[in-house]
């Protein structure tokens, strides 16, 4: 089984299974209890949280525990956006969980400004900036783009409104960046950050939301008073204390693991070459893994995540012809599989020719593939499409 | 424009002021620094300290430059510094890092427009341009840059400084320095720790007068948690912030407590659990080469504090007790303790030994002799000789390690 769809989910790393276990068999305590079991896990939670936190340059206090990038994206997004009057910004290619939040709390007295994006999924700052009206309260703009792999300028757009004298909050959602550009939060100085566990080889379920100044939005779950009293809940402590090995494992290995996928990639790209009807829809890699190259407003793109298009194929067909063959790949976003449509609003969002809209199929790497899974893969590729035949 | 592309290299010039004044004693204080300097740079590879000119200087990179800056503002002894950034005799290199210098520097006059000068110190004598051409050339730069500001040469808020060597060093702040004395100058004093808002300040202040601090702290478990004990760590985690590390002992006073209650009168608990304090701590201070004990003590504060309360906790202890704030007002207490990253940490709401077993009256005015006799009820050496035999130590170091 060659495994190449990692920007859905990913692995766990065999060590942070190793935690997980130790929490649930025999460190198992309520971090809430008085006894010691409980000091114990109090003591993990606050280690699991000190590590994070060194590891994305930003202080402890500043890092809430949730259930998931979905989760944390719905909190910041439902909490700025429930006064009667306001108005938001977001791109285009957010993630469902970010869009829909913002969807269901549109209303009458409630506006949005929905951020188009150029050829390679990239927003421009200046359009934000010229976005900006005296009641706009949240600019949402997510850090790395799922379906294409698209690097946003953040720190640039961060700088920009603030200079430009914005007073309402900025947030970004880091799911798909997080393991992949080296984060630091000091340097990014956005007000909210989501992340989740399972897309760097931590467990599903736990994630974190990151928020510049504690206690800034009222809780989304009342109850325990866990958090601080800002998330109620019994910590998920193995969760989160695999979700805080992931993240030190990601962070230490960062640039070697960019230049290892970023060969698998080129390795890929190369030799679909072959095939005239295959063309890439993800931007151009850079050499770094550091997040301040991409601060100006050059199209960047992470190696993990390589867009592919495919002319008048069906992406559905090819995705199942190389799970035949033992390939796991994607079509779309995985979150969005329930959908009717058969184009993804980020696909649609770019205008992509309408030969290829179809068969786009998303390959996404790790550092736990190899060079020859990924040679296999695209041989694979190549192969079932020299048997599947689509009407032109 | 500023070219991320150029190397950027630091050197942060620190000025000690006040062992300046000590002329012989001056170079044990300069080699104290110096130490002091290098064990908590250590971790920072590539960093370097060296001594030109009189004055100590911290070469450092670009990577390295927030975390130098963040520890050298906790060094003890240093009045000031002033972080310079060295760029190379390029003229394009100069004028830009003199911009963006300028920029740090209005940042610390948050909107305020300062008056400024420039000022070139040119030891190269092969540099093309003279120090008045340089002066007045890079004064046109940043007034272009910055049109908003004025110069003034005669009183400026803000002096841009240029040193032309062999590179050149741009520097436009000063940045105030914890002053005091080099760490561990001033001998070895021992800290009554609890885990109020007090005594961490206590023992912050002392340090800075170049005393090396260690610690004790009374506990009553069962009647205490663990998480109060482990409060009181994190405070001393909290001090060796400034310090480097703390050596912590730790007391359980429960059995001394329990005869105090059996045997004494109930409104001299507090005054009597103070003395066994004092006279435990001066034990193990003896043994650990302190030449005092440091407490947390204020006048007013609470009903054990009054002159009479000093009087009769002085009296249980024969070496000298240092009280630095015997006369600060809760207010300004709390204000180091917010300033020192010890404040949230000591209110939260986990009970110290004290509170506990506090009787519903305390007497104000106690006198030395009345205590004298309740404690003679005790059999005082045996509860203290039993006390230190259940004594735990332990270091404390400011790197968390994060263990899972």
């Amino acid at each position: 089984m060659i495994y190449l769809d990692n920007a859905a989910t990913t692995q766990v790393h065999s060590e942070v299974i190793d935690l997980v276990v130790k929490y649930m068999a025999s460190q198992f305590g309520n971090p809430a209890s008085l006894h010691h079991m409980g000091l114990e896990s109090e003591k993990a939670l606050k280690n699991a949280r000190g590590l994070i936190a060194k590891h994305l340059n930003c202080q402890p206090d500043q890092i809430v525990f949730t259930s998931g990038g979905s989760e944390s994206n719905n909190w910041v997004i439902q909490r700025l956006m429930e006064s009667e009057q306001g108005h938001a910004i977001v791109s285009g290619v957010e993630h469902p969980s970010v869009l829909e939040a913002v969807k269901a709390m549109q209303g009458k007295g409630f506006s949005v400004t929905t951020i188009p994006v150029n050829q390679l999924g990239t927003v421009s700052t200046e359009n934000i900036v010229k976005s900006i009206t005296p009641h706009t309260k949240l600019v949402s703009i997510m850090l790395v783009n799922n379906e294409l792999g698209t690097i946003q300028p953040i720190e640039n757009i961060v700088r920009e409104l603030r200079n430009s004298g914005y007073q309402g909050f900025i947030h970004t959602d880091a799911t798909q960046a997080a393991g992949k550009i080296r984060l630091n939060l000091k340097h990014l100085d956005v007000d909210f950050l989501s992340l989740s566990a399972h897309k760097c080889h931590g467990p599903k379920g736990v994630g974190l939301l990151y928020m510049k100044r504690p206690q800034t939005i009222k809780p989304l779950i009342f109850g325990g008073g866990q958090e601080s009293n800002q998330r109620s809940g019994t910590h998920n402590l193995p969760g989160i204390v695999g979700m805080a090995k992931a993240i030190a494992i990601a962070d230490t290995h960062i640039q070697e693991n960019w230049a290892h996928v970023s060969a698998l990639r080129a390795h890929v790209i190369e030799k679909l070459r072959e095939n005239p009807d295959i063309a890439f829809f993800s931007g151009p890699v850079s050499s770094t893994c550091d997040q301040s190259p991409f601060g100006g407003n050059t199209d960047w793109a992470v190696p993990h995540i390589l867009s592919i298009g495919i002319k008048y194929a069906k992406s559905e067909v090819v995705l199942h012809a190389l799970e035949a063959k033992g390939i796991m790949v994607s079509s779309g976003s995985a979150c969005s599989s329930n959908k009717k449509k058969q184009i993804s609003h980020v696909i649609e969002a770019l205008g992509v020719d309408k030969t290829y809209a179809e068969g786009i199929i998303r390959m996404s790497f790790s550092s736990k593939n190899t060079l020859n899974e990924v040679d296999t893969a695209a041989q694979s590729l190549l192969d079932v499409l020299n048997t599947l035949h689509f009407p032109r | 424009m500023w070219n991320p592309e150029w190397q950027v290299e630091h050197r942060i010039v620190l000025r000690y002021g006040e062992i300046a004044l000590k002329g012989g004693n001056r170079i044990f204080f300069e080699s104290k620094l110096l130490k002091n300097l290098k064990e908590q740079l250590k971790p920072l590879t590539g960093t370097k300290i060296t001594k030109e000119h009189g004055r100590l200087y911290v070469q450092c990179s670009q990577a390295h430059y927030e975390e130098v800056m963040d520890i050298l503002s906790r060094i003890y002894g240093l009045v000031s510094y002033s972080p310079a950034r060295v760029v190379s005799l390029e003229l394009e290199e100069i004028e830009a890092g003199a911009i963006e210098e300028m920029r740090l520097a209005l940042a610390d006059f948050k909107g305020k427009q300062p008056t400024f000068k420039v000022e070139v110190k040119r030891t190269n004598k092969n540099y093309g341009m003279t120090s008045p051409e340089m002066t007045k050339h890079l004064g046109g730069i940043l007034l272009k840059a910055y049109p908003e500001l004025k110069v003034d040469v005669h009183h400026p808020e803000l002096q841009v400084v240029l040193e032309v060597r062999d590179r050149v060093y741009i520097f436009s702040r000063t940045i105030k320095g914890q002053g005091g004395m080099p760490y561990k100058t001033g001998g070895r004093a021992m800290l009554l720790l609890s885990g109020g808002i007090d005594s961490p300040v206590a023992g912050y202040l002392m340090a800075k007068r170049g005393v090396e601090i260690e610690a004790v702290h009374f506990h009553s478990y069962p009647y205490t948690s663990e998480r109060a004990k482990e409060k009181v760590l994190t405070l001393a985690r909290k001090l060796c912030a400034y310090t480097g590390r703390v050596r912590i002992h730790s007391v359980n006073l429960l059995e001394i407590q329990q005869a105090i209650i059996a045997n004494c009168p109930s409104e001299e608990m507090t005054i009597l659990s103070r003395r066994f304090m004092m006279a435990i701590a001066t034990e193990i201070a003896k043994e650990r080469d302190c030449g005092a004990l440091v407490t947390g003590e204020s006048l007013g504060q609470v009903a054990s504090q009054t002159m009479e309360g000093i009087a009769v906790t002085t009296d249980a202890t024969s070496l000298p007790v240092l009280r630095p704030l015997i006369a600060f007002d809760k207010v300004d207490i709390t204000a180091i303790a917010k300033a020192i990253d010890t404040f949230e940490t000591s209110i939260l709401p986990f009970e110290d030994c004290c509170t506990v077993f506090l009787p519903d009256k305390v007497v104000t005015k106690p006198k030395v002799a009345d205590i004298r006799d309740s404690e003679a009820l005790l059999d005082v050496s045996g509860l203290i000789a039993n006390a230190i035999k259940g004594m735990e130590a332990q270091i404390i170091r400011a790197e968390e390690t994060f263990e899972l």
